[in-house]
Order: C-alpha cells, then structure tokens, then sequence
C-alpha cells in the first residue's frame, strides 16, 4: 500500500520497506504490506448479543485494528439490548456481523483504563513493571495476580529474533 | 424472478445490493425470511439488516434504514469487498455477455465520443472482482441485452447465476451455461433471445406456496413490479 510521509527518515530503509515511482507525480513513494492480524481482542462499553459494538469514548484505532483482523473477539462492560443500537445505529463502532465473539466482562480493561468508568491501575502496573525485570520475577507475578496457583505453567514466551 | 434471485442466496452470507435494485432487495429480504435468516443484508444507503415497515421503489431510500444497529457506509463496504469479506454482490448490464462481463458505459467505439453514454458503472469494476460471488439479474432477456461480446467491458468476475425473465444461467469456468428454463418458456425462446450458442437445460422449480406468502409478506404492494415497467 502506498504510505504518504516518511520522506527522508531512515525508517524505510531499516523495515525494510520499499519505494515505488508515483506514475503521476514522478516522486518517490513508500510502500508498506498491509497487516492481517488473525484476531483482534477489543474491549468496549456496551455490546449486544448480536455482538454490535458501542465505544463511548476514544475509539483510537481500535476500529481500524478490529477491522484489519481476520477474527475478532469482544469483551464488553456491559450487555445491552439490541433495541439500544436500533435507537442511535449511529453510535455503533462496529456491526455485529464482523464479530465472532462478544463476553460479558465487567472491569475487562483492567489494568489498562475505559474511559467513563474505571482509570489505569497505577499501582499494579508499577509492580508488575518491577517483578517482570526477571523472568522468575514475571514468573511468580502473573501465578500470583491472576490467582492461578503455584500449580499453574507460565510459560515466558521467547523474544523474536 | 424474486424467487430464483432469494434462492441464489445462502443462510450466512453477506450480501450486497447498489441503487435501483429492487428485485434484489426483495430477494434478499425473502431470503432471510425463508431459507436464510442469518444472511446479512447490506446495501447502498449503508445499513445493516434493515426491517422497512414498507419497501421503497428506490433502492437507497432511508427506509432501508429503519430498526438498523449499525451503519455501514460504502467506504466501509468497498473495504470488506478488498479484504475479501463480501461473499454476494447483485449488479446487472445494459449489455451482459457470454463470459458474464457486463457494460454499464458505452455504446460505440469511441469512450470519449460514444454512440450512446451509458449510466455508469457505479463500484461495479470494484466489487465484481473482489465479492466471492456475483449475481446479475436483468428484467430485459434479448439479442441486444445478452451478446457475445460486450463492446466495452465495465466489470468482470466472480458470476454465479444470471436471473432474467425466461432463465436462469450459471457461470461455469468462466463462461455462463443455461442453468433453468423458466416454466411456460421454450428452449427455442430463450436461444432466440440469447447471442450465443445455449445448450439445452431442465425447468427452473416453480416458487413454492410457502416462498410465494413470504414473498407476498415481504412485498405486498408489489415494488418490485417497478422493474417491469408496472
């Protein structure tokens, strides 16, 4: 796809991404693959059970990144009747039908923030941000936060060459 | 034609219908009443399984928008269709051919300086490579309408089945074979009316008692008699 901008940055060269000819215009323009992620996980505030999407508040690219994706998995503060995205179709994020999945999942953000209801978890990210500097640090952080027991298997995944 | 054009379609589908479509805004409307509840009913306005409490002759009339969740614009819609996600379109030709191209531009040689300028092809160049399946339906079957070669190629790809008054054809390896002869339609009729060589095919099923009720319950002030001059 062409990308206008980055004329000039050393970021092309560096991704790895290529230039073409403009035919029309005759300059130099970047152009990047598109990105196919295989599933997009979105948190929302209201869905339906037809899995029609409310985002009140920044969408921020959420609708882009869910639209790029070949699945998409919701989880909502709250499930809401159809009749409410009847009312206002226009508040809809996205139509039921390019969602797989919605759950049910108040406070489903958490750690990170949704807008109008909860804010970022200050305090529990600056201890994750200290334990995860060690991989048994990591380790012991995400068997005790998330109340899996000392049983449960983390397995650190390994950074991409 | 209603009936054939809704029996094109399958439960789960996306489908897409553009302006001045009302035969297959019908359609798939019967559909989802019948054989395909789920299928997912897109249109030119942009909403998403519209329930019009009366169905508008124009085919991008706010009606389609009443009791709509979400809406979804045609940038949205050519984006699904690039991406790969749309699975039906309905589009027809003033010309259509024997490969299933269609011409919705011009009449004569010249682009710049046709015989006669035709209306446009709308995002058909677009949506007929890119949809999984492309149905076409025209109200008018003779030897001006369906030809061996259509002058100026406005779109082509992805044909499926090809609904008209006296048939039904179907697009196979490219090329569009006699599917269905419509009852009370001769072989003869429809080779006359056709310009290019057909083969013989069985009679299209008659539309059940139960499609033709859906159907009046879908349509009961006849809209879709629009398309026939009524």
């Amino acid at each position: 796809m062409p990308f206008a901008g980055m004329a000039g940055s050393d970021l092309p060269r560096a991704s790895g991404f290529a230039t073409i000819r403009d035919p029309y215009s005759g300059s130099e323009v970047v152009v990047i693959p598109p990105i196919r992620p295989d599933v997009c996980l979105i948190h929302v505030q209201e869905a339906d059970e037809e899995g029609n999407l409310r985002i009140l508040g920044s969408p921020y690219e959420d609708v882009l990144l869910a639209k790029a994706s070949a699945r998409i998995i919701a989880t909502a503060e709250r499930i809401v009747p159809r009749e409410r995205f009847v009312a206002q179709p226009e508040l809809t994020a996205l139509p039921g039908f390019l969602v797989d999945t919605v759950v049910e999942a108040a406070r489903g953000a958490w750690p990170t923030s949704c807008a109008g209801h909860y804010d970022y978890d200050k305090e529990f990210l600056s201890e994750y941000a200290t334990a995860a500097k060690t991989e048994e640090g990591f380790r012991q952080f995400v068997v005790n936060s998330l109340s899996l027991g000392e049983r449960a298997r983390v397995r650190v995944p390994t950074a991409r060459p | 034609m209603a009936v054939c054009l809704s029996r094109c379609l399958r439960n789960g589908e996306r489908a897409f219908h553009g302006v001045a479509s009302p035969l297959p805004m019908v359609a798939i409307l019967l559909a989802k009443r019948t054989h395909a509840p789920r299928l997912v009913y897109l249109n030119t306005g942009g909403s998403v399984d519209p329930q019009p409490d009366h169905l508008p002759a124009s085919t991008s009339d706010p009606a389609l928008f009443e009791r709509t969740p979400a809406l979804f614009d045609l940038i949205d819609l050519f984006d699904l269709a690039a991406r790969g996600g749309l699975d039906v379109v309905f589009h027809s030709g003033i010309q259509i051919d024997r490969r299933g191209r269609i011409n919705l531009s011009v009449l004569g040689d010249d682009y710049r300086h046709p015989k006669i300028r035709l209306p446009g092809g709308a995002g058909s160049a677009h949506l007929m490579p890119t949809a999984k399946r492309v149905i076409l339906w025209r109200t008018r079957h003779d030897r001006q309408t369906f030809v061996e070669s259509v002058s100026f190629v406005t779109a082509q790809g992805n044909v499926d089945q090809v609904v008209t008054p006296l048939c039904v054809f179907k697009g196979v390896g490219g090329q569009l074979e006699l599917e269905s002869i419509h009852q009370g339609v001769t072989f003869a009729e429809v080779q006359e009316a056709t310009g290019w060589p057909v083969k013989e095919a069985p009679e299209t099923p008659s539309p059940t008692s139960e499609e033709l009720r859906a159907l009046d319950d879908v349509d009961p002030e006849r809209v879709r008699d629009v398309e026939f001059g009524r």
